[in-house]
């Protein structure tokens, strides 16, 4: 029993283990550099990144060499013969270090005598972690009035082709949330700030576009996490999804797109597959189910009865007609009766109000 | 077949004669598969031509089952210039435009834009609504305009117009309100307002609210949406009036490790005078620190109000009981995605859904599934997938599909 129990806590201790490398909890890979702790100790930034303050930003990164750790008599006797970055160094950090070069305009050379050598005017993050080294934009402008720049969203005056770089945004527009859902209420107010990195005309009308080809997640299909409208399974969930939300179609597609893909499809009206119940046009309110229908989503009705197939709805909703009065109670409208749909049938010099 | 991919061809053929400054970017996929359009390609381009000049092409050419009926159209092909001290900038050709709380628009024209003292932004826009290929309808047109203002470093707010013709007769005329900005460094905030002029009333209001501590994001959101506002004033049934639609709720993400996200997204749906409920909840986990492997699984139930009373009536037994109507409540689902990397070349994923709609005369599931395996070698990737599902249409189908892209880069 005893050995049983103890089975079971080494099973489940070798299971949260590694469920921790899983998540992420103990990668057991290389950890962040310690630059707090050199930084308490009082070594200068240019002790190890010795290249800053006379190379130029077009060589190798400021990256210390396992000469310049091994030189300091704390380190003199390396513990692994191994690169001392290989595994005393974030590869992300290192990554972002090296897209910086390629995608910043930048020189350390101009910057360091301003400040005397002291990097943390700018690398301020060190003071708190060992993460976040990159100075933000904020840093910058607290020196640099690039206002006019930001007006004009001149980006390249700082960075080089942003669009490739594949910063996102710190704040606002972050996209780390269901951006799908939240782009269109945040993009509205700052489309400029979209732009930036997105080239706005194509980008948008990739989804937008009044006549797609193909969505995102169709020309992707061997990435399940592009971020697309209609994943999956859409195609049978359609008509269930287009009523919940009754207008979030017409946002992008226009009311033919209805119409052709049910007559292609054939799922129409005068198909062997007639979209509408049994039972679709009753005689009395409680019976019918059409009106309830087309006052909950008109634009669905409007995708195959809009433009001539209209003349079907007049024949029974026109004054005096057998459907009557079309209007829902407190109609008004500013469209003279003379121009359409009025005109269909408030015939000019009728007195039907 | 209209001329449109000819003529965009021609235009960033030219554009790519002319590139100097930044490289001109240049994609295309071609597209193939079992079910239609049995063929696709689909041509993106797009660089500077030089530092106040850019321009961009999307394009396509389709296949579709009847292979002598070929489609094809330009999505996108407009030149953006800019004043060389960033006064001001215009975009001509055909493009999709976001302008503050209107909704994108598609149209032939021009959109230019001038930056005003006190962060003031005018923008005025003009021209046809897009129609497949480049046809145009006599009398088609639209026209307007935003103000707006930048509120110090933190956000921007702004006013818009949009005035539509179709056929001559006013289509739509619609003034919208646009605001968000980042109120704190934790917290973002947005709305948009956009009105109905014709009938008065509210076409659109969205408001989402972000709170971001530690490890967990909050944002809370609700829409308001009219769909009569969405067809053209013009229709009869526009005359059917005001029947919105509202969604409300709140959407959490907590990064419960740092390679796992829990997503949880409840609202309350209103349509139709009916309300109903929309819940998601979804885990994803990385498989390493990039997230080139990842995993996810989403369980979903959303509400959707019937078409109308239970009909007892002869052989009816209730709304779309015949197994051909659009009535029946709404769905619950689940949904499980991975992409695994092979190798460094060679990439596996599959996606699996599973959904039982409420009304089950259609159909007690509606399976759907597709695993693919892409591969991707400099500038080129390809993918080959097998999409496999049931649905209320069919008893089953499989079909095939297959991806071949190449990416230029030209100096």
């Amino acid at each position: 029993m005893r050995i049983s129990r103890r089975a079971i806590a080494i099973a489940l201790a070798l299971g949260l283990a590694a469920c921790a490398g899983v998540l992420g909890l103990r990668s057991g890979g290389p950890t962040s550099f310690p630059h707090r702790a050199h930084v308490l100790k009082g070594i200068a930034c240019t002790t190890c990144h010795k290249t800053v303050a006379t190379s130029g930003d077009d060589d190798a990164l400021h990256l210390p060499d396992d000469a310049t750790c091994t030189s300091s008599a704390c380190h003199a006797k390396p513990h692994d013969p191994k690169p001392c970055l290989g595994c005393h160094a974030d590869p992300m950090a290192i990554a972002g270090a090296a897209e910086a070069r390629v995608h910043l305009k930048f020189s350390h050379v101009r910057h360091l005598p301003k400040f005397s050598g002291n990097c943390m005017r700018c690398h301020v993050g060190v003071a708190d972690s060992d993460v976040q080294l990159r100075p933000t934009m904020q840093t910058c402008f607290g020196c640099h009035d690039h206002e006019a720049h930001q007006n004009a969203r001149q980006c390249d005056a700082c960075h080089k082709d942003l669009a490739d770089e594949g910063t996102l945004p710190q704040s606002h527009l972050t996209h780390d949330g269901d951006w799908l859902h939240e782009h269109g209420a945040r993009a509205g107010a700052a489309a400029e700030a979209c732009a930036s990195c997105h080239q706005q005309e194509s980008f948008c009308a990739q989804c937008h576009g009044v006549t797609v080809a193909a969505l995102p997640a169709r020309l992707h299909m061997d990435d399940p996490f592009t971020a697309s409208v209609h994943r999956a399974g859409f195609r049978s969930r359609h008509a269930i999804e287009a009523r919940a939300e009754p207008g979030a179609c017409a946002t992008c597609h226009t009311p033919t797109t209805c119409e052709s893909c049910h007559s292609r499809e054939g799922v129409a009206a005068g198909s062997n597959h007639n979209p509408h119940p049994p039972g679709w046009i009753g005689l009395t309110r409680a019976t019918d189910q059409h009106g309830r229908a087309a006052r909950s989503d008109p634009a669905s009705c409007a995708a195959c009865h809009g433009g001539a197939g209209e003349t079907l709805c007049v024949r029974c909703h026109q004054v005096g007609g057998i459907g009557g009065n079309p209007h829902p109670p407190g109609w008004s409208s500013r469209q003279p009766l003379g121009a359409l749909p009025c005109r269909r049938c408030h015939v000019l010099g009728s007195t039907v109000p | 077949m209209s001329r449109a991919p000819h003529i965009a061809s021609l235009l960033v053929l030219a554009a790519a004669a002319r590139a100097e400054a930044e490289p001109l970017r240049l994609r295309a996929d071609a597209f193939a598969s079992s079910a239609s359009p049995v063929g696709l390609v689909d041509v993106t381009a797009g660089g500077e031509i030089n530092d106040w000049l850019r321009a961009d092409a999307v394009v396509w050419l389709g296949a579709g089952a009847a292979i002598d009926d070929p489609d094809a159209d330009v999505l996108v092909i407009a030149a953006h210039a800019r004043s060389p001290k960033g006064h001001g900038e215009a975009t001509l050709g055909r493009f999709v435009l976001n302008v503050g709380a209107l909704r994108p628009l598609h149209l032939d024209g021009l959109d230019a834009r001038v930056h005003l003292p006190y962060r003031l932004t005018a923008e005025a826009f003009a021209g046809a609504p897009v129609v497949q290929g480049l046809d145009s309808r006599s009398w088609d047109w639209l026209a307007g305009g935003r103000i707006g203002r930048r509120l110090g470093d933190w956000g921007s707010a702004g006013v818009a117009f949009l005035e539509e013709r179709d056929h001559g007769e006013l289509s739509t005329q619609e003034l919208g309100l646009d605001a968000g900005g980042a109120i704190d460094r934790k917290s973002d905030a947005s709305a948009r307002l956009a009105i109905d002029l014709i009938s008065s009333a509210v076409a659109l209001a969205e408001v989402s609210a972000v709170r971001r501590m530690g490890d967990v994001r909050v944002e809370l959101y609700a829409t308001h949406r009219s769909p009569s506002h969405l067809i053209p004033a013009t229709s009869l049934f526009s005359v059917l009036g005001d029947s919105p639609a509202q969604h409300g709720g709140g959407r959490a993400r907590w990064r419960i490790a740092p390679r796992l996200d829990l997503d949880l997204d409840a609202g309350l749906r209103r349509a139709g005078g009916e309300t109903g409920i929309d819940i998601t909840g979804k885990a994803t986990l990385r498989l390493d620190d990039k997230g080139r492997g990842m995993l996810s699984i989403e369980l979903r139930r959303e509400d959707a109000p019937t078409c109308g009373p239970t009909i007892t009536t002869g052989a009816i037994a209730r709304s779309g009981s015949d197994g051909s109507g659009i009535c029946g409540g709404g769905w619950t689902g689940a949904r499980g995605a991975a992409r695994v990397p092979i190798d460094a070349h060679f990439t596996a994923s599959t996606e699996l859904e599973l959904v039982r709609p409420d009304d089950q005369t259609r159909g007690n599931w509606w399976p759907w599934a597709i695993a693919a395996l892409g591969w991707r070698a400099g500038n080129w990737d390809a993918a080959l997938a097998t999409e496999a599902s049931a649905s209320p249409e069919y008893s089953h189908r499989v079909d095939v599909i297959a991806r071949l892209g190449r990416r230029w880069e030209l100096p």
